[in-house]
This record gives structure tokens, sequence and C-alpha cells, in this order.
């Protein structure tokens, strides 16, 4: 990495001299992170933790969104409501689904792609620039689209397998084996230019003169791959297995909301849909905001498990 | 790198096959918001007889513009706001080494795990009570955080030479000099990285503009082209239209920045 | 650059403040039109003409999320005077919103006499009227006339009973290879398949929406034959209602029965295409028809006062056969007022397009739709919509299906609504 160097002494003496109080409280350590963390911190206390507290409260009690009906306090009654119903099992057993699908589709899938259109140098432009295009899209109108390519009355996607190979593919939307998957594959479809782009980016860095030297040594693709590329890229592999982690639950509620609706048999609801359910449908706010505490400590577990076994990793391979 | 000819064959023809699977969807929307309503359910993806009457139906929507300028407008400010915000926490966190930082620091990033979508109500009960419904700083304020540019930014720091911070103090820089003169231009692909996803993700935002707007005061470009989805009276033609519209600034932003982005793990965090 | 930020949110702060009260009235509207927000806006604006003291302040939001924006409006206390709520709401929205009856005044309110008295029961509770009929549909067969006359089936007189639809399905099907027919299931997530069990003679729920009642013997004769139509008639592709929807404009699918609402998107997609057909919802056998209606009523909501008056006569404005005609017309819902075709523009207006003429006939079959208890009904209709899916599945034959999905919405009913 370059760095830029303004020219020159950045503040002159006299400026320093007539540095007063605040100036001082700026820049004194035991001070100044806190001045610069104060608006962060400020917003989301105002806007993440205490909603999120609010919401805590709210899954302890029954309450419909009336301002004139008295919030009455329930106890765990909606964690009780929710552990024993199916619709909250069949959510958290997809969830799990979900999250577990996606590390190999959109966290290890980018991957060959990202190394193949670094290899190709400028000439990988044009690829990388094209499956970036579903990053930008309305996700709304993605789905629609799909819908109706998949549609089994004459989409263009039966249509295609019927007449080349001569297969009758059904509604794969309303096959409770095949349903989770087409939401899966369509939210990598959006994804997946955005992974391999940030994967590149990771790539860039790595000095292909010693690409070359391992070449020389007379080691093949897949060696240099193993012992070069991917110990390199493993920070960013950890980066983006964190965020889609965390984000693959959200990103999938457009999907399911206009491919399925949740079904066929409640296999494709997710945690984060069955909350919006709840809380939007049919204002079952306590239940919602329990969904949302649950799911909440799921994405934690999920997130430090996850930092536990890698951070150390990633650690001992810088 | 040169892959070997059997490797490339099988990365062209594989690449050839996804790049295909992200156009054919994208063709279909170009080439429907110029059917005529008659021709938008056909199976034949070229229009037969190509009308301009869907991108004028949605021009001759007065109101386009002004969600345009809703949409543009609240987007610069916010993606400013959120890069401004972000840039000053991860700084102190690369910067300093404080009581708790640690702590704090998995306070911003458990944030990540915290959707607003799902805190929503309270966050709404919030904007009513500080009448801000259908303003502009509705959609922009409560959404001003975002620990995943913290995230991101942060790793970067990590691999800033220490060196340069004392160098800048060295010359008698504060840190907020330093942060401005020294740090940011060294940071600007990363800031180009930020803005696309944060540029992205704002735009295209459907929910919560949709619980805090209301007229044309501060309804975005996304609630605008919803009206074209109304089930049982889906104008399918107008809301491709408007959709291929929508997309465009999202695009641009892309095609200004990427060769930014390209640079920007460069020898840096994400890197390790 | 702290500079700069404050100027800009001082300008944005300039930008969007709101205009200085005025001195007139506003009342606060809620509607999901989208396609008709014209002419909707259109009426409005003829009744503020009227009224010039009155501004009616129009608020979209799609009728998806409607409910939810209404209901997040009052929870903020924010102002809300008139909102379209859906059908199957309603009872949700008197249980737990502080709608106002619009009747309180029975003298002054007359003009509430002008609907349709079955169309008013949505939102009667006892005397007291809650919901005024705004965008009411009824479901109807859309036929594609071309494909009638190509398996040699007179399209002049379509199907009028299951039976039929049946057998006119399975005829095209043979003929032209076009897929049969298809009913939408999963509007307003089980609208489809109360219709389905309602038509036929079964009740769907308790009148207080506590207990499921569709595990008669008529409720699973009709899932019977529409699990039948999946499989041993096999003339109903299993598909969503979006995909029946842009295969039945598309011309491929010969019949499909949904909402008179769609009238509009169909005639405009047919056009050139095919020949569009409308008819009545089938008869289930030999029983009356029975059909739930779909759509959106008008609740109250301001307080008492200037607003409330306001709102009324905004209520009464929209109640006028010729207001009420006109909407019907622009928009493709039904009519709602007694003997709609009394109105001379009406009846010229049907007789130049006598598509909408079955919509109009289908009033007096109109039922309230069935409404559900405000707890657990998310869990309720899931397992509605995944006791379709299993019976579209072949899982078993709705007999073996049908009781123990019903028990298992009775139990999980009771215990989420204790009396």
């Amino acid at each position: 990495m370059t760095v830029a160097h303004a020219p020159g002494s950045l503040v002159s003496p006299a400026r320093r001299s007539r540095r007063g109080w605040w100036a001082r409280t700026a820049s004194d350590p035991r001070f100044a992170p806190w001045l610069y963390l104060a608006p962060m911190l400020l917003l989301l206390g105002v806007f993440t933790y205490w909603p999120f507290v609010h919401t805590f409260y709210l899954s302890l009690t029954e309450w419909n969104l009336n301002p004139d009906q008295p919030i009455e306090f329930a106890g765990i009654d909606n964690y009780d409501r929710l552990v024993g119903n199916t619709l909250f099992q069949a959510a958290s057993y997809n969830t799990a689904i979900y999250i577990a699908a996606s590390i190999p589709l959109k966290v290890l899938l980018p991957i060959p792609f990202a190394v193949f259109i670094w290899s190709l140098g400028r000439a990988g432009n044009l690829y990388r620039t094209i499956v970036f295009l579903p990053t930008l899209i309305s996700f709304v109108v993605v789905s629609v689209v799909f819908l109706w390519l998949l549609n089994p009355l004459g989409g263009l996607i039966p249509s295609f397998f019927q007449q080349v190979f001569g297969w009758r593919i059904g509604n794969v939307l309303k096959d409770t084996s095949t349903a989770i998957w087409v939401i899966l594959l369509l939210s990598t479809w959006k994804v997946i230019g955005f992974n391999i782009l940030i994967y590149l980016a990771g790539l860039v860095s790595i000095n292909r003169t010693y690409v070359e030297a391992m070449r020389m040594d007379g080691a093949r693709d897949w060696t240099v791959f193993r012992r070069l590329i991917w110990p390199l890229l493993t920070p960013t592999t950890f980066f983006v297995l964190i965020y889609t982690v965390i984000f693959t639950i959200q990103q999938v509620f457009t999907p399911i909301d206009i491919l399925t609706e949740g079904g066929p048999d409640s296999t494709t609801t997710n945690l984060f849909y069955m909350v919006y359910q709840y809380t939007f449908i049919t204002f079952d706010v306590g239940l919602g905001a329990a969904g949302t505490v649950v799911l909440f400590l799921f994405l934690l577990a999920i997130t430090l498990l996850k930092v536990r076994v890698l951070d150390r990793r990633v650690n001992y391979q810088q | 790198m040169v892959l070997s000819r059997s490797w490339q064959v099988v990365g062209h023809t594989v690449i050839l096959l996804l790049c295909l699977a992200v156009l054919m969807p994208m063709a279909i929307v170009v080439a429907t918001s110029f059917k005529p309503p008659n021709e938008v359910f056909r199976l034949q993806p070229i229009p037969a007889d190509p009308t301009l009457r869907n991108y004028q139906e949605v021009f001759a929507d007065r109101a386009f513009l002004i969600f345009l300028w809703n949409s543009a407008g609240t987007t610069v400010l916010r993606v400013g706001g959120q890069i401004f915000f972000a840039v000053l926490t991860a700084y102190a966190f690369a910067r300093w080494r404080f009581p708790g930082h640690n702590l704090i620091f998995a306070a911003v990033l458990g944030a990540m795990m915290i959707p607003h979508q799902l805190t929503m109500i309270p966050i709404y009960i919030l904007v009513a009570e500080l009448n801000w419904f259908d303003t502009w700083q509705a959609l922009i304020v409560p959404n001003l955080a975002m620990p995943f540019a913290v995230f991101l930014l942060r790793q970067h720091f990590l691999s800033f030479p220490r060196e340069l911070f004392d160098a800048a103090e060295m010359d008698g820089a504060g840190p907020w000099t330093a942060l401005w003169r020294v740090v940011l231009p060294n940071l600007k692909p990363a800031l180009a990285a930020i803005t696309i996803v944060l540029f992205i993700d704002c735009w295209n935002e459907y929910f919560w503009p949709l619980l805090v707007t209301e007229t044309e005061a501060s309804q975005t470009i996304q609630i605008g082209i919803r009206r074209y989805l109304e089930e049982d009276f889906a104008d399918f033609g107008a809301l491709m239209a408007g959709v291929t519209l929508a997309s465009l600034p999202a695009l641009a932003v892309f095609f200004m920045l990427q060769r930014r982005v390209m640079e920007t793990f460069v020898g840096s965090g994400i890197k390790g | 650059m702290i500079r700069r930020t404050a100027v800009a949110a001082a300008a944005i702060l300039a930008l969007t403040a709101g205009p200085a009260a005025a001195e007139d009235v506003t009342v606060t509207l809620y509607h999901y039109q989208t396609a008709n927000a014209e002419a909707f806006r259109a009426i409005l604006d003829e009744f503020e003409a009227e009224n010039p003291d009155i501004t009616v302040q129009d608020i979209f939001a799609p009728s998806r999320e409607i409910t939810a924006e209404v209901q997040a409006a009052l929870a903020a206390q924010r102002p809300v005077d008139v909102a379209t709520v859906i059908g199957k709401n309603i009872i949700f929205f008197l249980n737990n919103t502080p709608a106002g009856p619009i009747n309180a005044d029975r003298e002054a309110n007359a003009w509430l006499d002008r609907y349709l008295p079955n169309f008013l029961d949505l939102g009667r509770v006892g005397d007291d009227i809650f919901a005024v009929p705004h965008a009411y549909g009824t479901p109807l067969i859309y036929y594609n006339a071309d494909l009638f006359r190509e398996a040699g089936l007179d399209p002049a007189d379509p199907p009028q009973t299951w039976d039929e639809v049946i057998a006119a399905a399975q005829t095209i099907q043979e003929e032209t290879g076009v897929a049969g027919v298809a009913q939408l299931h999963a509007s307003n997530k089980d609208y489809g398949t109360m219709l389905m069990v309602m038509n036929a003679g079964s009740e769907y729920l308790s009148a207080d929406g506590r207990e499921a009642l569709f595990d008669s013997d008529e409720g699973i004769a009709a899932l019977q034959m529409w699990q039948d139509m999946a499989n041993a008639h096999g003339v109903m592709p299993i598909a969503n209602d979006r995909q029946w929807s842009a295969a039945f404009q598309g011309g491929q699918l010969a019949m499909y029965i949904t909402s008179s609402a769609a009238l509009r998107s169909f005639h405009a997609a047919a056009e050139g295409n095919f020949e569009l057909g409308v008819a009545n919802y089938p008869l289930f056998g030999d029983r009356d028809r029975r059909v739930p209606n779909s759509g959106g009523a008008l609740m109250l909501y301001s307080p008492p006062g200037e607003r409330r008056e306001a709102a009324v006569a905004l209520l009464e404005f929209l109640s006028r056969q010729e207001i009420s005609n006109r909407w019907s017309r622009e928009s493709g819902y039904m009519p709602l007022t007694v003997d709609p075709l009394g109105d001379p523009a009406m009846a010229a207006y049907v007789d130049s397009f006598p598509l909408v003429l079955p919509a109009i006939e289908q009033m007096d079959e109109t039922v309230p739709t069935a409404t559900w208890a405000p707890y657990g009904a998310l869990e309720a209709q899931t397992i509605v919509s995944n006791l379709i899916d299993a019976l579209w599945a072949d899982e078993g034959p709705a007999a073996n299906l049908v009781p123990p999905a019903v028990a298992e919405i009775n139990r999980i009913l009771a215990e989420a609504n204790p009396q």
C-alpha cells in the first residue's frame, strides 16, 4: 500500500501554541476516543439498542399496537407460545438450512469465479461488471421475473428443460423438497457478483510474481491455489462469512414473500419472515417481539462461534 | 497468472453460463419495459411491437421526478452521514486503546445483528414522537449508524501503519487533522467501496420508507415503483420501465466508483 | 465538515417543515388505489369543490401493507380519519382499534341505507355500522373464448357449475393442450379456501372467528373437488396466484377464477390476443351461490368534532349512487348501492361493456368475508395453506387430511384466545 503524505509540516508551530482547551481535550487520549465515538454510540443507542430493549420489553407483554388498549405484562407466555408452535419450529429449522447452505453457495462458490476472473487480468473486467449487475436491481422485480421464468405454465425455464432435455419439471416452488433451494439459488444469484467483487479485491493484493515463481518451481494450478491463494484469501473469506451469516436471513425475505409466502408446507419460511408476519400481518406484537429476541440470540450464537473458531485460524495464518 | 488451457476452457464455460443466468432476467426486465400491455405475458422475450408508452406513462406521472429527487437527496445525505460517522468510529478504535475498547467494539458490531426491520415498531413510534413523519430526516437520521461500515473500515485501519499516526503526531497535528490530512486520503478506495454498498442499500430500500413516507414530500422511487405492482392491477410494463430507470443511478455510481473499489482492499485490512 | 453537515441538516429541516396550519379541516384518508388512484382523486377533488373548507389528504399504501400502515399510524397516534381496511381485517380492527360507529347519529346517517344491506353486514355489530363498502370485489370466471371455440365449446354458454367447469377444462386440455382451470388461492392468505367451502354450503369459521368449521361434509366435499382438479381430473396445474394470472393473460390457461377487480388488467392483456369472457362464479352442485367479498371497506377513526363531521360528510358523498357507480365503472369494483342499474349512466355503461354484468349479478349473493379471532390467526392460516398444499400433492383424501387440520387450528385458536 502506498501512503500519501502531505508535503511539509501539517501544522505550523505558531498554530500549535494557540491550541486551546478544546484542542487539548480533543487530542488527550483519555477523552479523544470518546469524542469520536459519541455520535455513533448515540445513534446506535437511540435507534438500535433502545428499540431492541423496547422490543425485549414488548416480548414480555401482550399488546396489539392499539394505543387505547393497555399493554399487559405476560411474563414468558410469548416465549412459551412460540416454542410450542409448529410454525416457529419450521422457521427455526429452515433458518439453520438457509445459513448452512449459504456457506457453500455464497461464501465458497464465488471464490473459484473470483480466482478465474483475476487470472484473466484486464480481460476479466467485463465478467466482473456483468456478474455485479444483480446487486443493482430491485429484488422485488427480480423475484417477479423469476416467478414468470419458473411458471409451470409456459415459463421459459420449464419449457427449456422440456424441449432440450425432454425433462418435465413440475412446479419447483410448490414442491417441498425443492422450494427452499430455489429461494437459496435466487438469493445466491443476487449476491454472488458482490461477493466475487470482494474476493477480487482481496486477490488484487496478491503479488503475481509469487505465482510466477511457484510456477517456475513446477507448481500446478491447484497447488498454487491451495498453497498461496487460499491462505492469503482467508481473511476475506472470514469477512464474507460473517456478513453472509448475518444478512442471509434478511436477504431471502423478498423472494420468500413473492415466490412462496413461506410455503409449501412451511418449508421456506424463516425466523425473519415469521416475525414480519406476526408483527405486521397479524399484529401479535408480543409474539413477534419474542421471535426477534430469539433471532438475535441465534445470530449472536453463530457469530460468536465463528469468531472463536475462525479468528484463531486467521490470526495464525497472518 | 495464466491458467492451464483446460482450466481456461472450464472457467470460460462456467462463467459464461453465470453471465447468461445474470443477463437473462435483466434482459427480460428491459424488454418487458418496451412491451405494450397485451404483450407483457406473451412468451417471446422480444417485443413484437415495441413501444415507449411505459416510459411515457412513468414520466407522465409527474410525481416520478419528485420521487427521484427524494431518493437522490436522502441517499446522498444519508450515505454521506453514514460514512462520516463510521469513519470517526473506526478511527477511534484504530487510533486509541481505551478502557472498554473491546466491549464497545462488540457493542457496535452486535448492532449488525439487530436489523432495523425487526425493531421497526419502537423506531416508528419514536419517529412519531419526534414529529418526523413524511420528512427527509425520518429517512435519514434513524439509519445513520452503519456498524457494517465500521467493521469494514476498521479492517482497513488495522493494516494502517502505526508510523503514519506517529509521523503526523510528530508534526504536531492533532488526531482530527491527522484524520483529514493523512488517514482519509489513504482510505479513498475503501470509502469508494463502502459508498457503493451503502448507496445501493439505501437506494433500494423499501420497507422503512413505506412506513414513514406519506406524500410527495418524502416518498422515494422504490415506493413510487411499488404502485405499479398492486395485485389485480399490476402494470408490469410500467413497473419494468420504472425499475429500469430507477436502476440507472445505482449503475452510474457503480461505474464511477468501481475502479476505486478494485484498489480498495489492496494491501489493506481485509487481506490481514 | 461539521458546519457543512449542520447547514445541510438545517436546509432539510427548512425544506421539509410542514405548511402552517390552515383554517381548513383536513381529512386524512388511507387507501391502496394505484391504477385507480387518479379516478379516486378526481372524486375527492369533486368533494373538496363541494366543501371548500375541507381538504382531503389521501395517503397511499400498497394493499398488502395497508393494514400495517394504518395500525402503525394509530399506534403512533398520527391522524387517521378514514382508512381502507381489507375485509378480513374488519372484525380485528373493530376489536383492536378505536374505530367509531359511522351511524352514531341514526337520523343523520340514513344515507347508509343507500348501500346494499348485505354489503353493510361485514361491518355491522348489533345496530352499529363500523365499515362502509368501498372497494369490494367478487370472484368470477375469466375465460379465453378463443380456446373454447378451438375445443368445440360455445363461449356464449360458459360453464355454470363446478362439474361443468371441470368438464370444459378437460375438453379444452384434450383438444388444445392448454391447461384448463385454476382458482386464486392465497389472496389474503386463505381467501381461496374460504371461497371454495362457503360456496359449497359450509361455514368457514364461527361468527367470533374462534372456531374453524370447514370439516363439515360440504367443506370436505369442496376441498376433495379441489384436490381432484389437481390430481384425479388433472385440469388444474399447481402454481400460485401470480403465475396463474400471468399464464391466463398470456393465453396459457383457459379459465382463471379471480376477483372482479382484475377485469381491467385482463381486458388490456387480452386485447389483440384472445377474446376475453367473464362468467359467474361456479355453483357447487345444486346449491345457491354464496361468495365472500374480497377487497376493502372504509372505517372511521376521527375523534368527535370537526374532523369527524368532515369525514362523515366525505363518506356520505361517496355513498351517492352517481358517485358510487362512477367509482365502480372506473375501478372495476362492484357497484355498491341498491339497484345500481337504476342509474341511466350505469345502465348505458353495462350495455356498452357487458363483461361487467356478472359482477353486478353477484351482488345479492355476496356474504361477508369470514374473519379470524385476534390471536393465532397466522398459525391457523399457515395450517390452512399447508393443508391445501398437502391436498394438491395428493398426500391423502380430503376426508383424511381436513379433520386433523381443523382440529389443530381449533386447538391453537382456543389456546391463543382464552375465553
